[in-house]
């Protein structure tokens, strides 16, 4: 889901740190400064979760989970999410310094998509109904984000047409896997401590 | 699942030494230059200078190129396709596919420019450990909102892998073998919910205990961050470079 340092070119680095900035100060505004240590320790949980590698097939997938980031955090994915890719890029120097803020973007904004259109559907009543928001959330913020990742590489040059083509299709079965995955993890956190998906 | 914490790598290079908001600010004009230079030579000479910064900060070997391989994965798919994607003199065929020249090209500026900024944040941050950073970040005007979360994140990142590794060893105990199939979609995303369910009690005792001491949204630093004639001269070094690349990129 990352775009490595030196791929994309200044216009379209420069437009995501603006909306990534933009988001961040929406982010921030709305998170109140004594429930800060909350949002981060989740933050942390859901750094880890993405490490953790998934089988498909022969190959594995590590999970993403920005559509239950923003089903959870609203605006906050904005600066969550730019932390853990800061983070990411501090131990692993995986991702980049100068293409922050256009990955954050592309994985943030399909996270506060998701918050609402499906976040009305998954506090609601019904086991059955919250869980397929849960899929449809999954898989659309997984879509989007691969999109966003697409768009940037065509807008950077038409030459990067087919490759961006081809990180859309290798995202399809990251789609439906994350999809599965958080269908089920809405449902058990709504079993099991309900006010973390209702707050 | 572990991650190295950045104290990992023991001993005592200048780079290590070098005052980190020096560090943080060269490496981010650096990935800055490189990202938008055009031409081969202020590449070359980029890659040439965080290889030799690569060296100089003393970083196992095994782990540089662990990192160097993974920030390449990415690329390798650009040496896939462009050199079948743009147009321009063929140099050979693939069957119905012309690889054009103009297209390795394209690949290899690319595959420069990612290399000179990974390198270059191995050399410079992969020594640093992240309080440090953090300290940097908070002293260079980061808003303290995020500064906060970013540190609070980093300190708890390490409490939930311990919590990941315990709920992962109880499943493997029970016999789980991860699998393409749903029960193992099922339970990572149960273990999910568990770190997440956790991490949200941990999160309210932490906010409690946190406004016990009366937190305001702020970390206080208490290091007393210096700079020295040695970082004043790495400033110096740093600023020569990077001109020269820019110098070297218009000319």
């Amino acid at each position: 889901m990352h775009i490595s340092e030196g791929v994309l070119n200044a216009p379209v680095l420069i437009t995501g740190i603006a909306l990534t900035a933009a988001g961040v100060a929406v982010g921030i505004k709305k998170m109140d400064t004594e429930s800060m240590p909350k949002i981060a320790v989740l933050t942390a949980a859901f750094f880890v979760a993405s490490l953790i590698h998934i089988p498909v097939g022969f190959a594995s997938v590590h999970l993403v989970l920005n559509g239950l980031v923003g089903i959870l955090f609203g605006w906050a994915a904005f600066p969550a999410i730019l932390v853990a890719l800061a983070l990411q890029a501090m131990l692993f120097q995986f991702g980049g310094i100068t293409t922050l803020g256009i990955n954050t973007f592309n994985m943030a904004f399909p996270a506060v998509m998701c918050f609402f259109l499906f976040r009305r559907m998954i506090i609601g009543e019904g086991r059955t109904k919250a869980a397929i928001a849960g899929f449809l959330c999954g898989v659309s913020a997984i879509a989007l984000s691969a999109v966003l990742v697409a768009l940037s590489l065509t807008f950077t040059d038409r030459a990067f047409f087919v490759p961006a083509m081809a990180i859309l299709a290798a995202h399809v079965p990251v789609m439906i896997i994350e999809g599965i995955v958080t269908a089920f993890c809405i449902d058990f956190l709504k079993k099991m401590k309900s006010e973390l998906v209702e707050v | 699942m572990s991650f190295e914490d950045n104290h990992g790598e023991k001993g005592s290079t200048i780079l290590r030494r070098l005052d980190p908001r020096i560090k943080l600010l060269g490496v981010v004009t650096f990935s800055v230059v490189v990202a938008t230079a055009q031409d081969i030579s202020p590449l070359v000479f980029a890659v040439v200078l965080a290889s030799i910064a690569t060296i100089m900060s003393g970083i196992s070997v095994r782990t540089l190129l662990g990192r160097v391989a993974a920030a390449n994965c990415f690329v390798a798919l650009f040496w896939v396709f462009l050199p079948l994607t743009i147009a321009g003199n063929s140099l050979f065929s693939i069957g119905p596919f012309e690889v054009s020249r103009e297209g390795l090209w394209y690949a290899g500026m690319l595959t420069l420019r990612s290399n000179a900024i990974i390198l270059a944040m191995i050399a410079f941050m992969a020594v640093t450990p992240v309080t440090s950073t953090v300290h940097a970040l908070t002293r260079l005007k980061v808003p303290d909102e995020l500064v906060c979360l970013f540190f609070f994140t980093y300190r708890y990142s390490h409490e939930i892998v311990k919590e990941y590794t315990r709920l992962h060893n109880s499943m493997k105990i029970r016999c789980f073998v991860p699998r393409s199939n749903i029960h193992t979609y099922r339970s990572y995303a149960y273990l999910v919910g568990v770190l997440l369910a956790n991490s949200y009690e941990r999160g309210q005792r932490l906010q409690a205990a946190m406004l016990c001491r009366g937190f305001t949204g702020k970390i206080p630093h208490l290091d007393t961050l210096r700079i020295g004639y040695g970082d004043i001269g790495a400033a110096t070094v740093i600023t020569f470079i990077l001109t020269g690349m820019v110098m070297l990129n218009g000319g």
